[in-house]
């Protein structure tokens, strides 16, 4: 007994690296996990935990939802849980863990993408990786996968699967713990962690890259394995239960993207056969976008999403009634100005808020350009351009014509504008005033201001080139 | 069910554990039970074959020791056995043809009457190669023939006989056990022995670093330049090669060791199957020094029973092709193995004929042959080599072979060495370091062992500080394998 005794603690003292890295990863999984399982752990913790704020709509989907829902553009009380590569049977325990910390929600918008009707893309390397459900959960997944045979789940060793992923077994994270060089990643992470808090889980899509490929879907049918069917329900039954108004849409999906008559026709079959089993139901199509909405063949780009979540507002306001933002809303509404690379769409992102655009005209025809063509070519007619006077020093020479553009449409100046020998300066209240010089040349510069705290947002300039304005570096 | 997986992790310990704890008279059955259970984690249905072979050969060997003690004349009993015998390698052989080799034969006779322009459409059948019929068939069948030699009595206990044939340690990837070994040991179950267990479980950890660190990371650059042998030449496929050889070892030898070190934790002491292959000065000593149980196995029953070196030059040459092509045909049913079999067999018969001349020569020319430099010289030599035959082996085909040969010759691309074109093959620069570092360790554990150190002996007299530095560092590097390995072992297919 003595000599086995021996035996194991020799084992446990040869095995002492394993053990540690094992404690390690335990502890520090965003110090070396992948940027995207950040999103899932923010899921996870979002939902478990309670919040003071309170959110009235609350999005559950796969990545396609996850892109396009802009919680900060849809309504103050709006939260984007949707996971990606999930499936309704992820989505119904989020929404589960959800009730089980918050209020219930008011209206629960419903997006998958049709392959997630009948295959689980990433139940093992996100889902269970992630550790985003808990032991319980997963095994109810699990046990639900056996009875219905779902080979998307139920690959080779499944239980051997589970349990690595379960223990944390360095057999399935060691790769991330080599890539990530130890702690390379935790920083990293942990912005990304603070991105998804502020844009209200919206993660994916936050680009305004555009999909510039040729190759478009085409679907052929509409098929759901009953695995997903029964969670799917099991969903909306959910909903209904804790007076949830349960809103299936589906998203918009590149112009180009083909459906044949018989996938309209099986689609329409099931969400008939839906509707009658809850009459409350709605269910929307929404038309297809340009491709240049898109960063691929199905995720909307942050352009694509915001136009998407402004219709949906359109669609339906009653879901949408808070549309005054709170501060880290308009904080989200900031970071997607600064990622913006065409002035339309930062007029976009600045509509209907309190926000004002000052524009350094240095070519001289931008107000008739603006008001004549620009303003209807990029649809935003409410936002009348009007002129910014300028204090000019005495040594100053002539001072340039300044522009401004009010999000709420009203002439507000909330800085002001100085002109000295040193070159334009921009002040906003009691602060110090700071230079504003875009490139030299043929550019237009602007200045995005935040009126409800008073800041710059940012300072860009724009060229113009063959009639139109590309952002000049 | 691999050595390297999570399964194996499970179910070792698991039979180990239950070993030790139960009743002698249960411990075989376990073992039995723990083996089948082990072979059916692949394919379930497949072990009615192990079955199949188990029962052939022990009801083979009964027979054969009934005709033995029958009141025949010596002549009849004679006649009799070989009847016996015939009949168990026949059924053996029948088995391992049809699963292994029958869609190649119908290949072979597709090209043949299509080479005299008769047109026949030959049908091909789904087999899937069950994993390890040659190793269990091999052992199975060298029982047969050591009852029929009279070397070993049959043994009539079927568990003990069924427990031999299926010992999941050596089932799948070998050694090739011999009856008068492990037959013998396993008529007595085993107690829990600290130093045994300490060692094997060493020994396993010493595998898994073969396997793990060192083979799973060559396979990672062989595959790149093998998969697209097209867009490479010169030193990128010398390299390749080179570690191919590197691979083919140490994920075999890593098998063998951790069936080595599995069987020791149980009690069992199994064959070597390698000794230091690379450190050989001859072909002819390197097939003294690879897959030992194999070429001892082909040795004992095919090249002695053909003629062996008895009798004239020619007739000794024409054993050696015999046995080499066998053992080429033995590892895949291909040309290509039978054509490594074959390069091999020709490099002995050249090594034979130009032993004298060679010898004289080096005495005219007073060239001392044992000095350093001059054995280096033969290694180097004999690992080019094994190293060309090897391209066989591995690539596709015999004319993929013949290319990546064709421009392994192309040396243009000397920079690679240098502006760390090298890493572009699949192994980055951590990868690669870590490669040399294992590369390092294997060599230094090479040469102690060919002066007659046994590394793990030699280690478990250091102080603790220094083995837990050697333990830790071979576990760390095993855990930053795990992210690269996976694969199977090479010689499952065979």
């Amino acid at each position: 007994m003595k000599k086995i005794g021996k035996l194991v603690f020799k084992c446990f003292c040869v095995l002492l690296p394993f053990v540690v890295l094992w404690c390690y990863m335990r502890s520090h999984m965003l110090a070396f996990v992948d940027d995207e399982t950040p999103y899932y752990i923010w899921n996870r913790e979002i939902t478990n935990s309670e919040r003071e704020k309170q959110y009235r709509v609350i999005i559950l989907g796969d990545s396609v939802a996850n892109a396009a829902y802009v919680p900060e553009a849809l309504s103050r009380d709006t939260l984007n849980l949707a996971l990606g590569g999930t499936t309704p049977m992820a989505n119904y325990y989020t929404l589960r863990d959800w009730l089980d910390h918050h209020p219930a929600p008011e209206v629960c918008y419903i997006s998958f993408v049709d392959g997630h009707f009948y295959q689980e893309s990433t139940f093992w390397t996100r889902t269970m990786y992630s550790h985003r459900f808990r032991l319980s959960q997963n095994l109810e997944m699990m046990e639900a996968a056996i009875s219905y045979k779902e080979p998307s789940i139920l690959t080779e060793h499944y239980w051997l699967e589970f349990l690595s992923y379960q223990l944390y077994l360095p057999n399935k994270y060691i790769a991330s713990f080599m890539n990530a060089s130890f702690n390379q990643r935790y920083k990293t992470n942990s912005v990304a962690m603070q991105a998804i808090e502020l844009h209200g889980g919206r993660y994916i899509g936050r680009t305004t890259a555009e999909y510039t490929g040729k190759e478009l879907e085409a679907w052929e049918e509409f098929r759901v394995n009953p695995l997903f069917d029964e969670y799917y329900r099991k969903i909306i039954t959910l909903c209904l239960e804790n007076g949830i108004t349960p809103r299936i849409v589906k998203l918009p999906l590149p112009e180009g993207t083909k459906f044949s008559d018989h996938y309209k026709k099986t689609f329409e079959e099931y969400f008939e056969e839906l509707r009658n089993a809850y009459p409350s139901l709605t269910v929307d199509w929404f038309p297809a976008y340009p491709k240049d909405l898109y960063f691929d063949t199905r995720h909307m780009n942050s352009h694509g999403a915001l136009q998407f979540s402004m219709e949906l507002k359109e669609h339906y306001p009653e879901d949408f009634r808070t549309t005054e933002l709170d501060a880290e809303q308009l904080a989200a509404i900031d970071d997607s100005v600064k990622a913006e690379n065409k002035i339309e769409w930062i007029l976009k992102w600045i509509s209907g808020k309190d926000y004002t655009v000052l524009f350094y005209d240095q070519r001289g025809n931008f107000q008739s350009m603006y008001e004549d063509r620009l303003q209807e070519d990029w649809a935003v007619e409410a936002l009348p351009l009007y002129s910014v006077p300028v204090d000019r020093t005495e040594k100053a020479p002539e001072a340039p014509h300044i522009w401004g553009i009010s999000g709420t449409g009203e002439h507000t100046l909330p800085a002001k504008v100085l002109w000295t020998e040193e070159g334009l300066k921009v002040q906003l209240d009691d602060q110090e005033p700071r230079p504003w010089a875009p490139a030299s040349g043929d550019v237009l510069g602007l200045i995005v201001i935040n009126n409800y705290n008073q800041s710059i947002v940012c300072m860009k300039s724009f060229r113009y080139v063959d009639e139109a304005f590309t952002l000049a570096q | 069910m691999l050595f390297n997986s999570m399964e194996f992790l499970i179910f070792f310990p698991i039979v180990v554990l239950a070993y030790f704890v139960i009743p002698k008279p249960l411990k075989n059955p376990w073992l039995l039970v723990s083996s089948y259970f082990f072979y059916m984690c692949w394919n379930a249905r497949y072990a009615l074959l192990l079955f199949f072979s188990t029962i052939v050969t022990y009801g083979g060997g009964l027979a054969m020791e009934a005709v033995k003690s029958s009141h025949w004349t010596e002549s009849v009993k004679g006649a009799a056995k070989k009847l016996v015998l015939a009949a168990s390698l026949i059924l053996n052989l029948a088995i391992l043809f049809y699963f292994k080799y029958v869609n190649f034969a119908l290949g072979l006779l597709g090209s043949a009457l299509s080479f005299l322009h008769v047109e026949l459409t030959i049908p091909t059948f789904d087999i899937l190669l069950p994993v390890g019929i040659s190793f269990y068939t091999f052992q199975a069948l060298g029982y047969t023939i050591d009852v029929y030699r009279d070397e070993i009595y049959a043994e009539r206990n079927f568990l003990q006989y069924a427990l031999f044939v299926s010992f999941f340690p050596q089932l799948v990837a070998g050694p090739i056990e011999r009856s008068k070994n492990l037959l013998r040991q396993l008529s007595e179950p085993k107690k829990f022995c600290y130093e045994s267990v300490r060692a094997g479980l060493l020994l396993m950890l010493w595998g898994y670093f073969l396997k793990m660190v060192i083979s799973d990371r060559c396979a990672v650059l062989v595959n790149t330049v093998y998969g697209n042998y097209g867009s490479y030449q010169g030193f990128q496929i010398l390299l390749a090669n080179a570690l191919f050889a590197v691979q083919i070892y140490c994920d075999f030898m890593g098998y063998s060791v951790i069936a080595k070190g599995a069987a020791l934790v149980l009690g069992y002491r199994l064959m070597d199957n390698f000794s230091q292959p690379y450190l050989a000065g001859s072909v002819k000593d390197f097939w003294r020094r690879w897959h030992i149980s194999l070429s001892t196995w082909l040795r004992d029953y095919l090249y002695i029973p053909l003629g062996g070196n008895r009798g004239s030059r020619l007739k000794k040459y024409r054993n050696l092709m015999i046995t080499f092509l066998v053992s080429g045909l033995w590892h895949g049913a291909d040309i290509k193995f039978i054509l490594w079999g074959g390069i091999h067999g020709v490099y002995q018969i050249v090594e034979d004929l130009l032993a004298k001349p060679f010898g004289k020569a080096c005495e005219r020319l007073r060239i001392r042959t044992d000095t350093f430099s001059w054995k280096l010289t033969g290694i180097v030599w004999n690992f080019v080599l094994v190293d060309i035959a090897w391209v066989f082996f591995r690539a596709d085909s015999v004319k993929a072979a013949l290319e990546i040969l064709r421009r392994s010759v192309q040396l243009s691309n000397t920079g690679l060495l240098l502006n760390g074109g090298l890493y572009q093959l699949g192994l980055n620069e951590r990868n690669m370091t870590i490669l040399l570092i294992a590369l390092a360790v294997l060599l230094i554990a090479s040469v102690m062992k060919e002066r007659g150190i046994q590394c793990l002996d030699w280690l478990s007299k250091q102080n603790a500080v220094f083995r837990y530095v050697v333990y830790w560092g071979a576990v760390v590097l095993i855990i930053f394998s795990m992210d690269i390995t996976g694969q199977e072992f090479l010689y499952f297919q065979f």
